[in-house]
């Protein structure tokens, strides 16, 4: 892990959220919010990740990050919290998601069944943490009036 | 009045079901916009598919139909914004009602090609990404397999009737670019290229949104939504499987 490897995943984790903005139409106001959003949370991932504890983990704990990220960015720019949830994007296992189509294609199905479960638990760990930061904010805000 | 403010509480709540938000924001909109000119609770049923509205005590109910749904994340920041203006009482319920029919009728506000470059680069940054590699060799087939995957996707969802064609077309177009370019020697790894090209056509945030409306009760969408993502996930796996399998 060398600081060029840091800055490649830092810049291409913004432009690669940034680019993903402009074809799901995300208003022009929230595409750097979300970009940096997303950044950041990857970031997270990425040093949980290698410092060697598991992808789960980092996935939750990235996943509710951006979530918090996006509510209170959401109540400071009076937007809806959803204009930052592509954020996640960067956390799709699409990587785990390949192996695991490739291993049914070469019939190793009991690899392919263990990666595809590995898939569908990044997935929940993602939504679980993304579904936390709601839920702290909830509990935190006393007016009830979320945006 | 309330026959009035009905009718344009279920066109706020269609354009959001089309532009893809959270069942829980549909619900809520239709029944500020509604509760704001009627004494009577406002009640409502929402799916993907359609929409169902009432108010108690009075014969006044609606239902719309939701023909297509897509990501337009500008038309939910837009309702949601206005809906708020209107509760505020800076509209009145005809502005509103002439605002929304121009949202509903209003284009994406990025044009076609930038939508495709966006599409190209998003493929070939999260290839770095996911795959932890650093394949500069890699990157214009990324682009290219990813932009063409994107318009082809683009072009047949809006030409076919039949659902999940543009996506399995959109992947087998990403394989076959990233094989074909890799023979060519345009590229070096045909698995990262696939991994970050065949990313613009994931359902990334549908996904993210069925489980926030199972988290959050709206349990039929939430299972609408999550077929349908599965469904269009079994249709990518398929078309870049069958490059895989046969080339």
């Amino acid at each position: 892990m060398t600081f060029y490897h840091f800055f490649i995943q830092a810049t291409f984790s913004y432009l690669g959220t940034f680019t993903f903005g402009l074809f799901i139409n995300l208003p022009k106001k929230a595409l750097n919010i979300s970009s940096l959003i997303g950044m950041v949370g990857w970031i997270l991932y990425w040093f949980i990740f290698k410092f060697g504890y598991g992808s789960i983990l980092g996935n939750y704990l990235a996943a509710l990050l951006v979530g918090l990220l996006g509510i209170i960015f959401s109540f400071k720019k009076a937007m809806p919290s959803t204009m930052f949830s592509s954020g996640l994007v960067p956390l799709v296992p699409g990587a785990s998601g390949y192996q695991a189509l490739s291993a049914f294609i070469n019939g190793e199905t009991v690899l392919a069944i263990s990666k595809t479960t590995h898939v569908a638990m990044v997935a929940g760990a993602i939504a679980l943490g993304y579904v936390t930061a709601q839920m702290i904010v909830d509990l935190v805000n006393k007016k009830n009036n979320v945006a | 009045m309330e026959n009035k403010a009905i009718d344009v509480g279920v066109l706020a709540g269609k354009i959001l079901v089309e532009a893809g938000s959270e069942m829980w924001r549909v619900e809520d909109t239709t029944k500020r916009i509604v509760d704001h000119a009627s004494e009577n609770k406002t009640e409502a049923f929402t799916s993907l598919t359609g929409l169902l509205v009432n108010l108690k005590d009075t014969p006044y109910t609606r239902f719309m139909q939701v023909e297509k749904r897509g990501i337009n994340m500008n038309n939910i920041n837009s309702v949601n914004a206005l809906s708020r203006q209107y509760t505020e009482n800076k509209l009145t319920l005809d502005e509103l009602e002439e605002k929304l029919l121009q949202i509903n009728d209003s284009k994406p506000q990025y044009p076609l090609w930038l939508q495709t470059i966006g599409a190209g680069f998003e493929g070939a940054f999260f290839m770095f990404i996911f795959t932890q590699t650093y394949n500069w060799e890699d990157f214009p087939l990324a682009f290219f397999a990813g932009a063409l995957g994107y318009l082809v996707t683009y072009y047949v969802g809006t030409r076919v009737r039949i659902r999940f064609m543009s996506e399995f077309l959109g992947a087998l177009t990403v394989g076959l670019c990233a094989v074909i370019g890799v023979r060519l020697h345009l590229g070096i790894n045909v698995q990262n290229i696939i991994i970050g090209a065949v990313m613009p056509t994931l359902p990334g945030i549908p996904i993210i949104n069925s489980m926030r409306d199972i988290f959050e009760g709206n349990l039929l969408s939430g299972i609408e939504r999550l077929m349908e993502s599965l469904i269009i996930l079994s249709a990518i796996a398929f078309g870049v499987g069958l490059v895989l399998r046969y080339m």
